[in-house]
């Protein structure tokens, strides 16, 4: 869609491609040598080129010039204003003759401010851009001041003067709250399932439809009760085939069907038999012949099948009707867990499998990267950094992509995160020299991954298979976006938090999306529809499918325009300061509140440097108002600030901050200082400075990409 | 007829499992002999196959950290498979029979251990069994 280049790969490679001129864009430069003639040596965001001045060349230094097209090996520029900008009117006019020049005659004090910023990052600025700029400051809502610092973040993100860039991010920053315009979304779908009330309860509410609906069977076999029983023989036998085919330990078979034996309805030659073939089969299993005990069983059940099918016949015929409704719906419920059930186990078995395989190829990465630098002493670095940088990648792979961390229990996915956390310490050692004390931690972290073991925790697996089960419902577009709301803003509190859960929200919003499909096309394989699932797509399904309708709702457009925006200033940045912006739903005593997340960090290849950046995160809160706290983390030590107006407000959370404290050491950061202050206080000063903070404290995903929780 | 569904596999252990392969061969082994004794010699080649199968697949399965046991047990297992390839070869029941005790000891040994659970090996005595293993280099 609107992200071209999210997964820039070279930020030096995009630097410099920005830097291609182009006809008509007007630049600040300046002169760091006049030549021969009209020719001279300008300096456009720190490169030198070579020019040629149309007309005459300008006497100052500073100037803003306009190219005009390209002449031997010269480009060709045209002086547009000489700024001296001595006074705030010289600047002024300077602008408005920049503005002039590009076609806009009259230009507003908003456009006049816009294109300033825009210059003073070293844009570009040509006709189009000056174009949508003016139709964005001037008609969008808001207040100026927001659109101004709508355009101040665009600018600073680099991006191009767009409209849909600027829409997007406007929306993002000011636009009314993603989870308004999600719960104003699902109240409007929500409407249309209470025609269908059934739909709506499979939708919304699985867990306990199912139990009720069971419940409902229940009460209507208890009705005929008379007839069911006798009606069941033959069901019964087929259902204690199945328990034999189904249980994996023999022996909790055997006591079950001893127990329905007993209770049961059989004519007294059929229960002598079966309790034969228990015995005999007992016997056997404790031989150690489990298959053939299974088998002898099963024989069992077949040879008394003709005459226990005879006890049916015998039955009275109930309300045939009734029974088959029930019986239908039954079993199509069981089914489809069982379903489940199967997959759950399988995907365990596998996960299992994984998780041996990680844990032994991590062992004997770390075996080598021992005797390697027991033998290579401090020769050893070129040769262990990049065996011990795979070993923390495909740990933190495991970590965030793989199936397995859904599974397992909490305890693992944090030992796990200080594993990599611990490795990258010791590569930070090893590149200092100091190769004994690194040695020292790999060790350490040999000895831990060996003790680890895969245990799947219940309350995961449980998700696990209610988020399965949904997967098995097909839904339409509005299905699906109440359906994603409901998730989203559950999934924080139906697990515990982690790093994993906090990725998979964002995942789940979808700003991850449009990198997934990339690299889903790319690789050629095809969606597993595990793609479908995430807010961006839902969302994007519903407009199709408004549009299609002929009418697309105010709401769809926004949260979608909200999600790009998101993405667009969360883009991996060119220059070495990575910013990222987010607007997380997050439910807080059942009242679904907006999270804004601004990240900001220092830039380190792709990813974000996590030991070093800050964090600012806004919430509105119904007790305490609006709370900001500001984390910064400099070489894993943390200072706080937390920003509230609330009186006795520090007293109040002083405990709670303590006890966040132990929690944070566990994943090995240690929190330095604790401030508490005003936020309103501040926010005067933010008001005038509000976009560049905004900007700077823009950071990571940091505690995604890599890995700690931070409560809140 | 299903004996036992997948689900119930996936869930048991991978000693039990091992304990339903040397069930499955001994099954195997014993309709191989009925088949030869009913000059049905089709499907007794059938059934000696996958009898072979699953010793190779008993063999894969060694974990050989264990210590000297495994290694005799590759060796058994090795010498019964070349034998179960002669069985098939001559349609020969006494080679047959003479596998089947084979299996049979070791089932029955393999469910003893099973049942009582219990690694009884010390920790430092396993450590000084799998020193050779520490100190090989693996190559990726």
């Amino acid at each position: 869609m609107q992200i071209t280049n999210q997964a820039s790969s070279n930020p030096v490679i995009a630097h410099e491609k920005n830097l291609e001129f182009k006809q008509g864009e007007i630049y600040r430069a300046t002169i760091k040598e006049r030549g021969p003639e009209n020719e001279a040596i300008l300096q456009i965001r720190g490169r030198e080129i070579q020019v040629k001045f149309e007309g005459h060349r300008p006497m100052h230094d500073r100037v803003t010039v306009q190219i005009n097209g390209q002449l031997d090996q010269y480009i060709q520029v045209k002086a547009i204003v000489t700024a001296p900008a001595a006074s705030q009117h010289a600047e002024g006019s300077n602008i408005n003759q920049v503005l002039r020049n590009l076609g806009v005659a009259n230009p507003s004090a908003e456009l006049r401010q816009a294109t300033q910023m825009i210059l003073d990052k070293d844009m570009p600025l040509n006709r189009e851009s000056v174009h949508n700029l003016r139709e964005f400051v001037d008609k969008e809502k808001g207040t100026s001041e927001q659109r101004l610092s709508t355009v101040q973040a665009v600018v600073n993100k680099r991006l191009e003067i767009t409209t849909s860039h600027l829409r997007s991010v406007h929306e993002a920053l000011n636009g009314r709250p993603l989870h308004e315009v999600l719960t104003n979304i699902a109240k409007v779908h929500d409407q249309n399932f209470q025609i269908n009330k059934e739909q709506k309860e499979i939708v919304t509410v699985p867990g306990r439809t199912i139990s009720e609906q069971v419940l409902e069977v229940r009460e209507q076999i208890s009705a005929n009760l008379q007839e069911q029983e006798r009606n069941k023989p033959s069901e019964l036998l087929k259902q204690m085939q199945v328990t034999v085919q189904r249980e994996a330990n023999f022996l909790n078979a055997v006591s079950l069907l001893q127990n329905q034996i007993v209770q049961d309805v059989f004519a007294r030659p059929i229960n002598e038999k079966l309790n034969e073939a228990i015995e005999a089969a007992m016997k056997l299993k404790e031989e150690g012949r489990e298959l053939a005990a299974r088998e002898l069983m099963m024989q069992a059940f077949t040879a008394v099948e003709h005459s226990v099918s005879k006890l049916d016949q015998a039955a009275p015929k109930p309300e045939v009707q009734q029974y088959m409704l029930n019986e239908a719906f039954q079993t199509q419920q069981v089914s489809s867990k069982d379903f489940i059930v199967q997959t759950i186990t399988e995907k365990l078995a596998r996960a299992r499998g994984e998780f041996k395989s990680l844990q032994r190829e991590m062992m004997r990465n770390l075996d080598n990267i021992q005797r390697l630098s027991e033998s290579f002493k401090s020769q050893a670095v070129p040769q262990v950094k990049p065996l011990l940088e795979t070993t923390i990648k495909k740990l933190d792979h495991a970590i965030l992509k793989s199936e397995m961390m859904l599974l397992t229990d909490m305890k693992t996915e944090k030992s796990l995160m200080q594993a990599s956390s611990q490795l990258a310490e010791a590569k930070k050692l090893l590149n200092k020299g100091n190769f004994q004390e690194a040695n020292k931690i790999v060790q350490e972290v040999k000895s831990m991954i060996e003790r680890l073991e895969f245990k799947p925790s219940e309350v995961k697996v449980k998700h696990f298979i209610s988020k399965e089960e949904q997967n098995l419902i097909v839904r339409t577009g509005s299905q699906q976006i109440v359906k994603q709301i409901d998730e989203l803003t559950q999934r924080a509190t139906m697990q515990e938090a982690s790093a994993r859960q906090t990725f998979e929200l964002i995942r789940g919003l979808g700003l991850n999306r449009d990198t997934e499909v990339a690299q889903l096309l790319a690789s050629g394989k095809h969606g597993d529809g595990d793609l479908n699932q995430n807010m961006k797509q839902a969302l994007m399904q519903l407009m199709k499918q408004e549009a299609e309708q002929g009418r697309v709702s105010q709401q769809t457009s926004q949260a979608l325009l909200n999600i790009t925006g998101q993405q667009l200033l969360s883009k991996s940045d060119t220059s070495n300061l990575q910013s990222m912006f987010f607007n997380l739903p997050l439910l807080l005593q059942d009242e679904v509140k907006n999270l804004q997340v601004f990240v900001n960090s220092r830039n380190e290849g792709q990813q974000v440097d996590w030991e070093n950046c800050s964090l600012y995160f806004l919430i509105e809160t119904k007790k305490l108002g609006e709370v900001g706290i500001l984390v910064t983390a400099i070489e894993r030590n943390l200072s706080l600030t937390i920003k509230n107006d609330q009186p006795s407000f520090k007293e109040r959370i002083e405990p709670l901050a303590e006890a966040c404290k132990e929690k944070l050491k566990y994943v090995g950061f240690n929190i330095a200082n604790l401030t508490f202050t005003k936020l309103h206080a501040l926010e005067n000063k933010q008001q005038e400075s509000k976009l560049d903070k905004e900007i700077t404290e823009r950071t990571t995903a940091t505690f995604t990409e890599k890995g700690f929780d931070y409560k809140i | 007829m299903t004996l036992i569904t997948k689900e119930a596999l996936h869930k048991k252990s991978p000693q039990e499992i091992t304990a339903l392969l040397y069930e499955a061969c001994m099954k195997n082994l014993e309709d191989a002999k009925s088949a030869i004794a009913q000059k049905n010699y089709n499907s007794a080649n059938e059934k000696l196959q996958k009898a072979n199968d699953i010793l190779e697949r008993l063999g894969a399965g060694l974990n050989y950290e264990a210590g000297i046991v495994a290694d005799q047990l590759d060796a058994v297992y090795n010498y019964m498979a070349d034998r179960l390839i002669k069985a098939n070869l001559n349609k020969d029941i006494i080679i047959i029979d003479e596998l089947l005790i084979l299996l049979k000891e070791l089932s029955s040994a393999w469910n003893k251990a099973l049942v009582v659970n219990k690694d009884t090996q010390v920790k430092t005595s396993k450590q000084k069994t799998s020193a050779y293993e520490q100190h090989s280099l693996y190559d990726n």
